[in-house]
Order: C-alpha cells, then sequence, then structure tokens
C-alpha cells in the first residue's frame, strides 16, 4: 500500500519533467542537425549561382555549371575509382581488422604494445604519412598508381578505425556459444562461419561502410601518391587549387548526390544483413 | 561549334580527354587566333604530362598545344618554382615529362655544378628546331652546356602587387611601391603568397637592398622581423593562385601579391584590378622548360617544347594569359598603352625588374620565411 | 550433426580444451598476424623512415644522408615551432572537448530512436561526409567570407552595417571547421557504445528508484564511456594532424603545425625539417595519450571491451 501511494507523486513530476528534457533534447538536435545541414544547403545554391565568383551574393539562376561539370570526364573516371577503392580498401580493412580483433581476445603478452601500433596510422599527421609513403614507395620502385600505392595508403588507413569499431563487438560475444559448438563437434572454422560470423555480421557490414566513407573522404595521404589516378578528393583539391573554379559547388553536389546513392545501398546491405543477423542468432 | 569528337582509349592509366570546359566562355576568351574546335586527332595522340602553371594551358592555350604537337596534355598542380624544381631531387624521381618553371631559380638545380651533373635531358634540337627563334633578351637563359641544352626559355612574366582599382585609388602613392603589400594602410585587406623566394626578395627589394637575392643571414633577419611585425596586416596567406584570384575577385582582400597572369585571369573575369609598378623594381622570371631525366615521353616533351615556340601558341600568349612569349614567331600587335600593362618595358628598360634568382643560401631562406609564418 | 561415435572423441578434446586454459595465446597471436605484419610494413616502417629522415638534410639539390642534429637544434632554437605545436595541441584539445559536447546528446538521442527513424536519423548523419572533406571545408569560405552568407544575411537584416573581418582567417574559423568536419568521428563512436547498452540495465536502475537523470549519469554515462573515449581520442589525433581546414580557413592567426610540416614537403623542399618536426608532434601525442591511457586505464577499457 505505502509503496503505491509514495510512488504516485513522482511519476506524475517525472512526466513533466521528462517531456520538457525531451523537448529540449528534440530541439537541440534539430539545431544541431540544421548545422550541420546549413553548410550543404549552401553548397547547392552556390551551384546554381550566375557568378564568376564563389561568392554567397545571388546573382542568378543557371544550370550551367551542371553542364560544365557533366562535360568534364575526370570527374566521372575519378568518382568511379574512388567507389571502387572505397570498397575494396574497405573490405580488406575489415577483414584484417576482424582476424586481430578475434586474435585480442587471448591474451598475450605485447597486446599493450599492439595497440599502440594500431593507432599509428591515425597519430602520424595526414600529410606525414603522404609524404613517408612517397618516399617509400619511391625507394621501392612501386610507381604510383590506384591499386599500386593508393589502395595500400587507404587501407592502412582504415585498419584502424575497423579495429576500434569491431572490436567492442566481438570482444562482448558470448564465448560459451562457441565452446558449445565445439563441444558439439565442430571444428574451429564451422564455429567461426556458424556461430560467430552470424552474430557480427551487422557489425562487419556497418563497418565496411564506415571504411568506406573513410576512404572516400580521404584525401592528404592519397595526394602525394595518387599519381595519374584522381580519386574525388584529390580531383576537386586539383580543382580548387588550379582554377577556384565556380562550378566547383556543382561538382561538390554531384559527388555528394552519387556516394549518398552508394551509401543507401550500403545501408540497403547494412540493414538487411542485421536482420539475417538478428534471426540467425536465435 | 565544338566537337565532340571520340578518342579511342589509350591502354592503362592514360586519359582520353573529351573535356570542353564550357566555362571557357566564362573566361572571355578575347577572340584569340581562332580557338581550333576540340576536334582531337585520332588514336594517335599522345600523352604526356607536365607541371607548369596553370595559365600555360588555359582552355584557350591548351586546345594549341594539343592539336599542333599532337598530344593529350595533363598538367599537374603547380605550387611554385620552389617546389616544381625540388621534383628533379625527390627520392623516387618524378612522373612529369616537362617542367615548366622559374628560369633564374631553377637553372642552378637543372644545370648542377659542373658538366655531368645535369639533371634533365638535353634538348633535341632537331625536334625543337624553333629553338633558333627565340629572342635577344632571353638567350642568357638558354646556358647551353658543351653545346647542348638542358632549359629552354618559354616566356617572360613578373610579380607585383595586385590591387583592386574600387578600393585603392590608381593615384595612391603607395601604388608606385612595394609598400602597398606591407605598410598598414589597407591592413586587414591585404594577402601574401605562401613562397619563401619571392615573398623575402619582395621584402628586401622594399627595404632597399638592391640585390636582394644575396642577403646574409643578418639581412635576412631584418627582413623576417620587418615581415613578422606587418603580419597583424595581412588577412591570409595563399598557396595557389586559384586561391589567390578568388581573395581578390570576391572581395576578401584588395591588396594582394600577385602574378600577372592572375592579373590577366581577374581582367577577363571582369575584376577592376591593376598591378602596381614599384619603383624598387617587380620580380620578373621567365618560365622555362627542362625535362626530368626520369621521363621517358622525352620525344614529345620536346615536340610540346616546340609548339609552345611556335607561331599560334607564342601569338596567343599575351593576350590569353599575360606571359610574354620568347619567340621571335609571336608576332602580335600591341597599342602602346597595352604594351605597358603587358610589361613589355621590361625590355627597354622603362620598367625596373629584378629577377628572381636562386640565393646561394636557399635554406636559410626557407627557413626565415618558416619563421614568419610561425609566428 | 554430431555423431553419436564422436561424442566421446569430442568430450575428450573438450577436457583437453579446459585444461588448457580455454583461450590459447598462440591462436590469439596467429589470428593478430596478418593485421600486424600490414601494420608493420605500412605503418611502422614508414615511421622508422620519417625517424631517420629527421637526421638528414634536405636541400633543394637533394638528400644529403649524413647524420646530423641539426634540424633538432632549429626546432629547439626557434621557440616559433614550439610555439604552434602548443597552439596546435590547444586548438585540438578545444576542438575535442566541444565536439563532445555537441556530439553526445545527439548519440544519445539517435540511440534512443527505435528502428526507421533510428536508420533515418543514422542516414541524415552520414550524409554531409559523403560530400567529401575538401568540399566539407571549402564551403566555409563562402559561409564566413566578407560576401559570405553570414555576413549578407547580418547585413541584410541590418545588423551591421559592414561586414564582420573576424568570422574568418582566424583560429575561430579554424576551429569551427575542424568541429565541422569531424563530428561524425565524434558522434559515431559514442553511438555504436550507447546502442550496446542493455536496456534492462537502465529499467533495472530505474526500478531501484534513480530518476532518468540519476540513472543516465550513474547508468549510461560510465556505459558509454569506451565510446566516448574512442571519439575524443579520435578527433583529437586527427585535428592534431589537420592541414587542409587550417590552411584554407585560419589565415596567419589560425596556423597548426600540420601546415608547417605540409609545406616542408609541398613548397620548401625541406623534408628533413617536416620529418623532424613531425617526430616532434607524434612524441608529444603520444606522450599525451599515454597520459591520459594512465589515469583513464586506457587498456582495460579497450582490452577487457
Amino acid at each position: 500500500m505505502t509503496l503505491v501511494w509514495t510512488e504516485a507523486r513522482p511519476i506524475k513530476k517525472t512526466k513533466t519533467a521528462s517531456r520538457l528534457r525531451s523537448y529540449l533534447l528534440t530541439a537541440y538536435v534539430t539545431f544541431f542537425f540544421c548545422f550541420l545541414y546549413l553548410p550543404i544547403l549552401l553548397l547547392i545554391a552556390l551551384s546554381v549561382n550566375d557568378s564568376q565568383v564563389m561568392t554567397a551574393t545571388f546573382h542568378g539562376f543557371t544550370w550551367r555549371w551542371y553542364e560544365t561539370v557533366v562535360a568534364t570526364e575526370g570527374l566521372v573516371r575519378s568518382i568511379f575509382s574512388s567507389l571502387v577503392l572505397g570498397l575494396v580498401s574497405s573490405s580488406i580493412a575489415t577483414g584484417l581488422a576482424v582476424l586481430m580483433a578475434l586474435g585480442f581476445r587471448h591474451d598475450f603478452p605485447l597486446k599493450p604494445l599492439m595497440m599502440k601500433i594500431i593507432l599509428l596510422p591515425i597519430l602520424i599527421p595526414g600529410v606525414v604519412s603522404g609524404v613517408v609513403f612517397l618516399m617509400f614507395f619511391g625507394y621501392a620502385g612501386i610507381s604510383q598508381g590506384l591499386w599500386t600505392t593508393v589502395l595500400p595508403a587507404h587501407v592502412t588507413w582504415v585498419l584502424p578505425f575497423a579495429f576500434l569499431t569491431v572490436f567492442p563487438r566481438i570482444n562482448g560475444l558470448d564465448r560459451s556459444l562457441e565452446e558449445a559448438a565445439m563441444d558439439l563437434g565442430a571444428t574451429r572454422p564451422m564455429v567461426f562461419r556458424r556461430v560467430i560470423l552470424p552474430q557480427i555480421q551487422p557489425a562487419i557490414v556497418a563497418t565496411i561502410l564506415f571504411g568506406f566513407t573513410l576512404s572516400f573522404d580521404e584525401f592528404i595521404r592519397t595526394f602525394f601518391i595518387s599519381g595519374r589516378d584522381r580519386t574525388v578528393p584529390v580531383y576537386l583539391w586539383e580543382l580548387l587549387s588550379d582554377q577556384m573554379a565556380p562550378f566547383l559547388p556543382a561538382v561538390g553536389v554531384v559527388v555528394t548526390a552519387i556516394s549518398v546513392f552508394a551509401s543507401l545501398l550500403g545501408f540497403v546491405v547494412s540493414a538487411w544483413a542485421g536482420r539475417k543477423g538478428a534471426n540467425a542468432s536465435h | 561549334m565544338t566537337d565532340h569528337g571520340k578518342t579511342s582509349e589509350p591502354p592503362a592509366y592514360a586519359l582520353a580527354r573529351r573535356e570542353i570546359l564550357k566555362g571557357a566562355g566564362a573566361l572571355g576568351a578575347l577572340g584569340v587566333l581562332g580557338i581550333p574546335g576540340a576536334a582531337l586527332a585520332q588514336s594517335a595522340a599522345k600523352p604526356i604530362e607536365t607541371l607548369g602553371i596553370g595559365a600555360l594551358f588555359t582552355p584557350a592555350l591548351k586546345p594549341i598545344v594539343e592539336k599542333e604537337a599532337n598530344v593529350s596534355l595533363s598538367n599537374g598542380a603547380f605550387q611554385s618554382s620552389v617546389d616544381a624544381v625540388s621534383r628533379l631531387t625527390a627520392p623516387g624521381g618524378t612522373q612529369y615529362d616537362l617542367i615548366i618553371s622559374s628560369f633564374d631559380f631553377s637553372q642552378p638545380v637543372v644545370m648542377g655544378l659542373k658538366a655531368g651533373d645535369e639533371r634533365t635531358q638535353p634538348i633535341k634540337t632537331e625536334l625543337v628546331p624553333n629553338i633558333k627563334n627565340i629572342n635577344e633578351v632571353s638567350q642568357y637563359a638558354l646556358s647551353p652546356r658543351d653545346g647542348k641544352y638542358y632549359i629552354v626559355p618559354i616566356c617572360w612574366g613578373f610579380d607585383t602587387v595586385l590591387y583592386n582599382k574600387d578600393h585603392v585609388p590608381e593615384n595612391d602613392p603607395y601604388t608606385q611601391s612595394w609598400s602597398l603589400l606591407f605598410e598598414d594602410k589597407y591592413a586587414g585587406r591585404i594577402a601574401w603568397w605562401d613562397t619563401s623566394l619571392n615573398m623575402l626578395l619582395a621584402a628586401g627589394l622594399y627595404l632597399g637592398h638592391a640585390k636582394p637575392d644575396l642577403m646574409d643571414r643578418k639581412d635576412l633577419d631584418e627582413v623576417a622581423k620587418f615581415l613578422i611585425s606587418k603580419k597583424k596586416n595581412v588577412r591570409t596567406i595563399f598557396t595557389t593562385f586559384a586561391q589567390g584570384t578568388n581573395l581578390l575577385a570576391s572581395g576578401e582582400v584588395v591588396v594582394a601579391y600577385g602574378l600577372v597572369t592572375m592579373r590577366v585571369e581577374l581582367e577577363q573575369k571582369g575584376v577592376n584590378i591593376a598591378g602596381s609598378w614599384a619603383k624598387e623594381g617587380v620580380l620578373s622570371l621567365i618560365q622555362s622548360g627542362y625535362i626530368p631525366k626520369s621521363s621517358t615521353r622525352a620525344d614529345t616533351a620536346n615536340t610540346v617544347i616546340n609548339t609552345m615556340l611556335d607561331t599560334t601558341y607564342a601569338g596567343a600568349l599575351t593576350r590569353a594569359c599575360g606571359y610574354l612569349s620568347t619567340s621571335k614567331l609571336a608576332q602580335q600587335e600591341f597599342t602602346p598603352e597595352e604594351r605597358k600593362r603587358y610589361g613589355f618595358g621590361m625590355f627597354d628598360g622603362t620598367v625596373k625588374h629584378y629577377p628572381q634568382k636562386m640565393p646561394p643560401n636557399m635554406n636559410m631562406w626557407i627557413e626565415t620565411w618558416s619563421r614568419v609564418k610561425s609566428a | 550433426m554430431s555423431n553419436a561415435r564422436n561424442v566421446p572423441q569430442t568430450a575428450q578434446a573438450a577436457v583437453r580444451r579446459k585444461r588448457a586454459g580455454g583461450a590459447s595465446p598462440w591462436r590469439g597471436v596467429l589470428l593478430a598476424t596478418p593485421a600486424l605484419l600490414w601494420l608493420c610494413v605500412f605503418a611502422v616502417a614508414p615511421l622508422a623512415i620519417l625517424a631517420l629522415m629527421s637526421f638528414w638534410t634536405s636541400t633543394i639539390f637533394g638528400l644529403s644522408t649524413d647524420f646530423t642534429l641539426d634540424n633538432y637544434r632549429t626546432l629547439v632554437a626557434d621557440p616559433v615551432y614550439l610555439l604552434v605545436l602548443l597552439q596546435t595541441l590547444r586548438i585540438a584539445l578545444m576542438v575535442t572537448l566541444i565536439s563532445l559536447v555537441l556530439s553526445y546528446p545527439v548519440a544519445f538521442f539517435i540511440a534512443k530512436a527505435r528502428g526507421g527513424r533510428r536508420t533515418a536519423l543514422l542516414l541524415l548523419l552520414f550524409v554531409p561526409f559523403w560530400s567529401s572533406y575538401v568540399v566539407r571545408t571549402f564551403v566555409w569560405l563562402p559561409m564566413l567570407g566578407r560576401s559570405g552568407l553570414v555576413n549578407n544575411v547580418l547585413v541584410h537584416l541590418g545588423l551591421i552595417s559592414e561586414p564582420l573581418d573576424w568570422l574568418l582567417y582566424n583560429e575561430g574559423a579554424t576551429q569551427i571547421g575542424l568541429i565541422y568536419v569531424y563530428t561524425l568521428f565524434m558522434t559515431l563512436p559514442i553511438y555504436l557504445s550507447l546502442d550496446r547498452i542493455d536496456p534492462q540495465l537502465i529499467e533495472a536502475a530505474s526500478d531501484l528508484g534513480a530518476g532518468p537523470v540519476r540513472s543516465f549519469l550513474r547508468v549510461v554515462l560510465p556505459l558509454s564511456m569506451p565510446g566516448v573515449i574512442s571519439g575524443c581520442v579520435m578527433v583529437f589525433l586527427l585535428t592534431c594532424g589537420a592541414y587542409v581546414t587550417p590552411q584554407l580557413l585560419g589565415g596567419t592567426s589560425g596556423v597548426m603545425i600540420g601546415n608547417i610540416i605540409a609545406v616542408q614537403y609541398t613548397n620548401t623542399n625541406n623534408w628533413a625539417l617536416g620529418a623532424t618536426l613531425s617526430i616532434a608532434l607524434i612524441c608529444v601525442v603520444l606522450l599525451i595519450l599515454v597520459l591520459f591511457g594512465r589515469r583513464v586505464r586506457l587498456n582495460d577499457v579497450f582490452l577487457k571491451g
């Protein structure tokens, strides 16, 4: 009796308080997203601004910057390069990261040291990383190119992020499930395929997606070693440096649109994998 | 009008070009000698990678080179002569077949101290017959060694202070000196260029050094102190020329260190810009081309150099970007006012200028500029 | 699947395994080896080259490989470099903290959302980051410039008569740019961490009488710490090495060490000095991480999950 009575008043108070909190939070999140999107909207506005110079003063509406973009072949090629490179480098990095995370579940000496080594690609400032690769590949006689120099650089860049993303998930797996499977006669590869993999599948897909975003966006390390194949950020930078071209915002919009489309695809795949994973673990 | 002719794809990494930037119209290419429709030659177009200031290959000029030399040209991002010439000594060589940078600065690196130290391939004069058409004033930039040429002068240019006439009256005495770039009058509306050589040379000239490239450590420290004290007047320090022109065009700054090519580009865009004729002297340079030892396309590179010295290109050059060709084949008609503006006065002594030479203690210069920037 | 005849064998294997302790360190090493090899070749070796370079001399005529401490002397003799390094650390710290404060509520909000709404929010979060780093940075120029959006709006509204100069080309602009560019790196790890929290824990807390605020402070926040730390570390590190953003937006006062280093490679051709500055930066950052790690017991957080 007393229990119900003492709870009655707090519930009413918490309801209004929690509603206020909820409103505040929603308002803040809305403001945050506005901050996030304002530059993008500005970009779109600039891309149709009929002005020789990139300023926010409106001079008239025009499609001509998009016409210019469509006629530029370098852009199309760089988008394709970036997309494929992003997928491949992210997959490789995720694969390496998953293996490493699985290994880290066991205790072995030098684990703290390895933890520091994993962070190395992030620790080394991008510019330095780029130039060191430049020298490294130069001395090794490896000619610059998308698959010869840029791919390793991107895998190295994505690896620590991939690891930091999958490790908490893999570490939190219930080992007893695996041991049970082994008791039932499953070999280790089978355990991996039938027990571990379904559980971490959503995490893997999410990591690949994140890695793809990282690789697609990576500029400074790629800049020094890209050779003749431009990725999108390198192409954009050269456009920016070389010309400060008025059609730059249009290029930005096109790039965004394409990568949004590609990543939406990734998200759908991720959600589908998530549902499959949820079913499998039941 | 423009023919999007299909080119068959050269193998591997070579780029099949089809790019017609309609934005070229926006640059207001002033009726240059009939830009040929971009009907590129068929599969015979040879690829070549160059590193030169973008102004040399504007949409008005690039098609000329590509058509006459039968190449498909890809120009890298040019930052400065310092950066360009350093590619010659970079470990692992460089991907560029032809580099064009300032002669007075690049020559020591290109030629090396003595015979055998050259870092570039000798020019094949049979592919570059126009080398005998180099005019008088530019002859010294040929600097042959043992009868061979390792670097070829292509065009003249100069650096000065660019200012927006809408905000800086032309009769302002500051426009007669480098003081415009440093002093407090236009504080907050000034932009410097991020390069050790040029900024320190300009400051050196302004502070009274007759031969600024010979400044020693004491002089450099004095210049550094001066520049650091004036840094508060600077809105920003730009690295690429496009950033510089954009700063002026958008009104972000009204005074900036500028190349003549920047001024011409801005004029074409309709910005009311002028360049100062500093009484201490403008900084002149000769853009010269050279072929790195690591290049496998030397023949193509030689042909391109020849094309740039040939009638069509040389004749179109000045109006298209502001550089003055070194070739005698550049038959152009200019009004006296135009001649003054484009800087022909450098040749008859009416414009005081100082060449952008490489200082003997270049490392000290670089270090000094680093200090100025970090302060 | 299991054969009756195999049961005795698998039972023996299970016993053997349990006797061995269940977790074999060698297996761990084996699994981690591919990644480790990769990192040795592409992360450790380049670092070694970098360290080596810092003892050489660079001139425009090329690299001289004679051992010298001159670069380090330059670093110490002139206070400017150390000052820029300190400024960089300060900026990085501020950006990290501000980013944390800004991103945490958003991550929380998204983690609380369910199903389609959550996916939509995540998507909304990701989309701006698919516009490319370069674009996300340079768009602040027409945003904050003298003839930029902010100034135009303010002038239009009559709040100011002259465009504001101090919006751009200073440290503040650099910070805004960096916060904007690296938001995802903070929000995502926090969200992932919050996502893993078992909702039953929160229920249990409220059953025990904790109000929503208390259950957040005592249950949710501590459990989300790995994500918070992960995000902070990432943003801090990325910001320390930032180059493009301070370059475009920083003007003369928003200079960061990344600029100074970059310019040694792209402009002044003093690779050795650039290497020296990089080593200095890496050492300082490592030091900070180790100290921070000791206080927060980074290893425990990460390695015990």
